[in-house]
C-alpha cells in the first residue's frame, strides 16, 4: 500500500517495458499470474496479464489477437479504438491509468491489456474457469421434481435463479466482503414483495462484516444470527434453487456467496425447520401428514430416552403392567443405573454416527455393521445394557434424521444431553422443567425480527394453517404477514379446480 | 442491541447464567427427593391378599412376579413366575413393613392388579381394612377386587396361570371378557357405591375351580373363576352372594351390560334357543305413593338368534315371536325373583333403585334416604323385559331339518 502512496507512481506508464517493471515485484511468487507479451505485426507490442486457468485463453488469442492482427495498423482508428473494438469483442471492457486498479483487475481473474504507447490498460472480463456441473444436491433429495442444485460459482446460481423468476423486480443485490477473499455476496429479493425492515437489516448486517476470508455461506450466517449461543439456527440454509425461489416470492431474503453451493435464506421460522422441498410437490394431504410425522418425531428424538429413564426409574406406576413387566424382564441383568446406560448408549450411538459421516463410504458401511450388530447385539446379550435402552436410543437417533434440515436436527439432537440428565437427576419433573425452558427459549428467538415459532407464537391466523398442514396450492392465497411486505396476495382466490370449471 | 460490544452488559450476561446454573445445580440437592429407584430395585406386587387371622391380626399376602422368568421367552413353567410371602400385623402398613425386611427389593405396589378378600374376613367386615388402600398414595383405585368364594384370599394368589404371564393379569383379562365391558369391579367403584348411605357395594366373587376333566401337561389344572358378586351392606359386611346369571341380570338391570347370550326353554316343548342380545337397555322408573315405593324396571335389548334345536322356520313371524316372548318371560321372571331375594335375604339396594329414586324426587329425597332400607325391603317391583329379534341367521329352518 505504501508502495502506492505516491500518486505519479501509481499511473500507467506509455512504455510496456515500465508498465512490466512495475508489476514484476508486485505479482513476485504469483507463479499463477501470467504476463504474456505479444507483438502484432512486429509495430504493436502488447503486454496481456492474467490469471492462468480463470481467464479464456481462447478467447484472447481467438478473437482480440486475431482482431488486432487483421485490422490494418494504418487507419483512420487510434490505436486506443482498435484495441477498444478487439477487446470488447471478447468481453466487457473498461480501461484504466491505475496502476492499483489494474492489479486488482488481474486478481479478480480479468484480462488485462497494457498496450505500448498508451498510458491506459484495458480490463477485459473473459472468465473462464472450471466449475462443478450442476447436479442434485446430496443434502435435500427429492422423489419428484427440479433436480439441480446451486454450484459453487455465484454466477451459474444467479443464472440458475433468474431463469427461474424472469422479472425485473427480482433483484440481486451484490456486496463484497472479507479483505483477502474479496468475496461476492448476492442479495436476492423480490422488490415490492419484501419486508423492506427486513431487508434493511439484512443488507446491513451482511455490510459491517469484516473478515479476512469468506470460505463458506457459514461464516456469514453466524456474523448475522440474531442469537449466536442458541442451540437452533435462525438462518435457513439450502443447495436447491427451487426452494430459494419459494421462499423470495415469500417475502424473504436469500444470500448467495461466491464459492459456496450453500444459499441462506432469511428469515427462518421454527417451522420451515420441517418442511421439505418435497412438500409441496407431493399431494397435499400426504404432505400435511408427513409433516406431522416430522414434528412427532422431531419431539421423540430429544424426550424418547429422557422419558423412559424417567418413568422406569421414577414413575413405574405409570406404564401398563405388562409393559413395566417386559422392561424389568430386560432389565434384570443390567450392572449400571438407567440413565448412565441412556448417556452411554447415546454416547456410542454419536460415535457410530461421526465415524460414519466422516469416513469414507466402503468403510462406513463397516462401522455401521460393526457398531449396530456387534455392539448393540452382543452389548445386550453380555448383559452389559438393556434391550430397552439400545431401542429407545435407536428410534431417538432414527427420529433425529427424519428431519429434513440436517442443522435443525442436530441442534435438537444436542438438546438430548441436557435433558436427559435433568429426567435422571428430577425424573418427569425434569423433563417438564426441560420442555418449559426448551419453549421458553424457542419463543423468544427471534430471526431478523420474525419470532421463530410464528405464526403459532405468536398466532397469525391466516398463516397458521400452513405451519400446521401443506394447503393446497389453490388454497395458500396470502403471502405470509410477517415475512412479506406490502404485496400479500399470493394466488388469487376461487381457483379451486372441479368439474365445473 | 445491534452488536454485544458493551463490556458491562456481556459480564452481567455472562454471571447471569453462572448464578442461574450453580442456582439450579444447589438447589437440586436441596430437596432430597432422589426418589430414583432401577426397576431391578422394585418387587413389583402384582397382587395382594388381606385375611384376617384367629387372633384379629391383618394377614397380608403379596404376590411378586419375577422378572427374570418373564423374559423374552416368557414360556418357563407358569408356577416359577410369581412367589408369593406372607405377614402379620395390627395393619396393612405392619404387615407390609415386616414382610419388607424379607424381601431384598423395595416392594413397590404401583402396580398391583388385584386385591383379594378371603370370605370369612369379607363376612366379618372389610370397613378397617381398606383405608391403606385409599391413603396410601402409592396404591392405585383402579386396581380390581374380588372375594374369594369360602376361602381365604391368600389361596387365590397361589393359582398359575396357564397362559397369561401372571395369574392376576389372567384374573382381570377374563373378568372382562365373561363381563362384557368394564361392569364395575375396579376398587373405585367399591368406594364410590359404599360411600352412599343409601346404596349397597358389590364385589366380584371368585372361586378357585379344580376340573379335573381339563387336560393341562406337567401340573394340577385350577383357575380363578367368576361366580358371581359378593353382597355388602353399608357397613361393609359381606352379607350373601348372587350368582353370576344374577349377576348378568342386575347388570343388565343397571345398564351397565352391553352384550350377553341368554338360552330359554320354550314353552310347551322340549326345545331350547341361545340369544345373543346387545344394545341392552334399562330404565328405573320409581314412584313413591304414600310410604310406598312401586319400580317399574324396563329393559330392553336387540337379539339375534344364534342356535336353536327346534325345527321352526324362523324365517316367518311366529316362530319368532314365541322366541322373543319366552326370552321375555324368562328375563322378568328371573330379575323379578333376583330383586325380591335381595330385598328379603339382604335388605341392600344393590339396584341403584336410590340414584333413580334421587333423581326423581330431588326435594323428597332427604326424607326418604333415612328410611330406604325400609323402602327398599318393601318395594313392589315390576319388571318389562322385551329383546327385539332382528336376526336369525341365513336359514329359516335348521339346515339339517329332519321332518318329523
Amino acid at each position: 500500500m505504501r508502495r502506492w502512496s505516491d500518486k505519479s507512481k501509481q499511473k500507467i506508464r506509455h512504455s510496456v517495458r515500465e508498465n512490466q517493471q512495475y508489476l514484476n515485484p508486485v505479482f513476485a511468487n504469483l507463479s499463477d499470474v501470467v504476463q504474456r507479451k505479444i507483438s502484432i505485426s512486429g509495430t504493436m507490442e502488447c503486454l496481456a496479464v492474467y490469471l492462468d486457468g480463470l481467464v479464456n485463453v481462447q478467447l484472447l488469442d481467438n478473437v482480440i489477437i486475431k482482431s488486432l492482427l487483421n485490422t490494418k495498423t494504418t487507419g483512420r482508428k487510434s490505436v486506443k479504438d482498435r484495441v477498444l473494438d478487439a477487446c470488447r469483442a471478447a468481453g466487457k471492457t473498461i480501461t484504466t491509468t491505475d496502476r492499483p486498479v489494474a492489479v486488482d483487475a488481474v486478481l479478480d481473474a480479468k484480462l488485462v491489456l497494457f498496450v505500448d504507447g498508451l498510458n491506459e490498460a484495458f480490463i477485459v472480463e473473459m472468465k473462464a474457469w472450471a466449475s462443478r456441473s450442476i447436479e442434485e444436491p446430496a443434502s435435500e433429495t427429492v422423489i419428484r421434481g427440479p433436480r439441480e442444485g446451486f454450484v459453487e460459482t455465484l454466477r451459474t446460481n444467479t443464472s440458475i435463479l433468474r431463469r427461474k423468476l424472469k422479472s425485473r423486480d427480482f433483484k440481486m443485490e451484490r456486496i463484497v466482503i472479507g479483505q483477502l477473499s474479496k468475496t461476492e455476496v448476492v442479495l436476492c429479493y423480490i422488490e415490492g414483495i419484501v419486508n423492506p425492515d427486513v431487508l434493511r437489516e439484512v443488507r446491513e448486517r451482511v455490510s459491517r462484516i469484516q473478515i479476512d476470508a469468506v470460505v463458506s455461506s457459514h461464516y456469514i450466517e453466524e456474523f448475522i444470527e440474531d442469537s449466536p449461543y442458541s442451540p437452533y439456527p435462525q438462518v435457513q440454509n439450502t443447495e436447491r434453487p427451487d426452494v430459494v425461489v419459494a421462499a423470495v416470492t415469500e417475502g424473504k431474503v436469500a444470500i448467495l456467496m461466491d464459492g459456496d453451493p450453500f444459499a441462506l435464506i432469511v428469515p427462518m421460522t421454527f417451522w420451515s425447520g420441517f418442511q421439505a422441498a418435497e412438500d409441496y410437490y407431493e399431494r397435499f394431504l400426504y404432505a400435511s401428514a408427513i409433516r406431522w410425522l416430522r414434528f412427532i418425531l422431531l419431539n421423540m428424538s430429544i424426550f424418547l430416552t429422557p422419558l423412559y429413564v424417567a418413568l422406569t426409574t421414577y414413575e413405574p406406576q405409570m406404564l401398563p403392567t405388562n409393559l413395566i413387566l417386559s422392561f424389568a424382564a430386560a432389565r434384570e441383568p443390567s450392572p449400571f443405573p438407567t440413565v448412565v446406560e441412556a448417556f452411554l448408549m447415546e454416547f456410542v450411538f454419536e460415535g457410530l454416527r461421526e465415524a460414519g459421516v466422516r469416513l469414507p463410504k466402503a468403510v462406513g458401511s463397516a462401522v455401521s455393521i460393526v457398531g449396530a450388530l456387534v455392539l448393540g447385539q452382543a452389548a445386550v446379550d453380555a448383559g452389559l445394557v438393556d434391550a430397552p435402552i439400545v431401542i429407545m436410543v435407536a428410534l431417538g437417533g432414527i427420529a433425529s434424521f427424519a428431519t429434513p434440515r440436517y442443522n435443525f436436527g442436530i441442534s435438537y439432537r444436542l438438546l438430548r444431553f441436557p435433558v436427559l440428565f435433568l429426567a435422571g437427576v428430577f425424573g418427569l419433573l425434569g423433563i417438564a422443567f426441560a420442555f418449559l425452558a426448551i419453549l421458553i427459549h424457542q419463543v423468544n428467538l427471534r430471526s431478523f425480527g420474525t419470532p421463530y415459532m410464528t405464526p403459532v407464537a405468536p398466532i397469525v391466523l391466516p398463516s397458521i394453517q400452513d405451519a400446521m398442514a401443506r394447503i393446497p396450492r389453490w388454497g395458500l392465497n396470502k403471502r405470509p404477514i410477517l415475512t412479506a411486505g406490502r404485496n400479500r396476495t399470493r394466488v388469487p382466490a376461487g381457483q379451486k379446480p372441479g368439474p365445473r370449471k | 442491541m445491534r452488536v454485544g460490544r458493551n463490556p458491562d452488559r456481556t459480564r452481567t450476561w455472562k454471571a447471569r447464567i453462572l448464578t442461574t446454573a450453580s442456582t439450579v445445580l444447589c438447589l437440586s440437592f436441596v430437596p432430597g427427593c432422589w426418589d430414583m429407584r432401577e426397576l431391578n430395585n422394585r418387587a413389583l406386587v402384582i397382587s395382594s391378599a388381606i385375611d384376617m387371622t384367629d387372633d384379629g391380626r391383618i394377614c397380608l399376602t403379596d404376590q411378586f412376579a419375577i422378572p427374570s422368568a418373564l423374559g423374552q421367552q416368557g414360556a418357563g413353567d407358569p408356577k416359577k413366575r410369581f412367589y408369593t410371602l406372607s405377614e402379620t400385623g395390627d395393619t396393612v402398613q405392619e404387615a407390609a413393613q415386616v414382610l419388607q425386611t424379607r424381601q431384598p427389593r423395595y416392594i413397590f405396589i404401583g402396580h398391583r392388579r388385584n386385591i383379594f378378600f378371603g370370605e370369612p374376613t369379607a363376612r366379618q367386615g372389610l370397613a378397617h381394612l381398606l383405608d391403606e388402600f385409599t391413603r396410601n398414595p402409592e396404591s392405585r383405585l383402579r386396581t380390581d377386587v374380588a372375594v374369594v368364594d369360602g376361602r381365604p384370599g391368600s389361596d387365590a394368589l397361589k393359582v398359575p396361570s396357564i397362559v397369561e404371564k401372571l395369574p392376576s393379569i389372567a384374573a382381570l383379562k377374563s373378568r372382562s371378557v365373561v363381563g362384557g365391558g368394564q361392569p364395575g369391579s375396579a376398587f373405585v367403584d367399591f368406594l364410590i357405591a359404599s360411600d352412599n348411605e343409601t346404596s349397597c357395594p358389590t364385589m366380584p366373587l371368585v372361586k378357585i375351580v379344580e376340573q379335573p376333566e381339563d387336560y393341562v401337561a406337567g401340573s394340577p389344572s385350577a383357575q380363578i373363576a367368576f361366580v358371581g358378586r359378593a353382597v355388602f351392606n353399608t357397613q361393609l359386611k359381606m352379607v350373601g352372594k348372587i350368582d353370576y346369571e344374577e349377576t348378568v341380570y342386575r347388570f343388565w338391570e343397571m345398564g351397565r351390560l352391553t352384550h350377553q347370550t341368554f338360552s330359554v326353554r320354550l314353552p310347551g316343548k322340549e326345545h331350547s334357543v341361545s340369544v345373543y342380545v346387545n344394545h341392552m337397555k334399562s330404565k328405573i322408573l320409581p314412584v313413591i305413593r304414600g310410604h310406598h315405593l312401586y319400580v317399574t324396571v324396563k329393559m330392553d335389548g336387540d337379539g339375534s338368534l344364534n342356535e336353536s334345536d327346534a325345527s321352526m322356520d324362523y324365517m316367518k313371524p311366529e316362530p319368532v315371536k314365541t322366541v322373543e316372548d319366552a326370552l321375555d318371560k324368562k328375563v322378568a321372571d328371573s330379575v323379578q325373583h333376583l330383586i325380591s331375594r335381595v330385598q328379603q335375604e339382604y335388605h341392600t339396594d344393590i339396584f341403584n333403585f336410590d340414584g333413580a329414586t334421587h333423581n326423581r324426587y330431588p326435594f323428597l329425597w332427604p326424607s326418604l334416604e333415612k328410611e330406604w332400607k325400609d323402602l327398599f325391603t318393601d318395594a313392589t317391583i315390576t319388571v318389562q323385559a322385551h329383546v327385539h329379534i332382528r336376526t336369525v341367521g341365513q336359514t329359516g329352518l335348521p339346515l339339517h331339518h329332519v321332518t318329523v
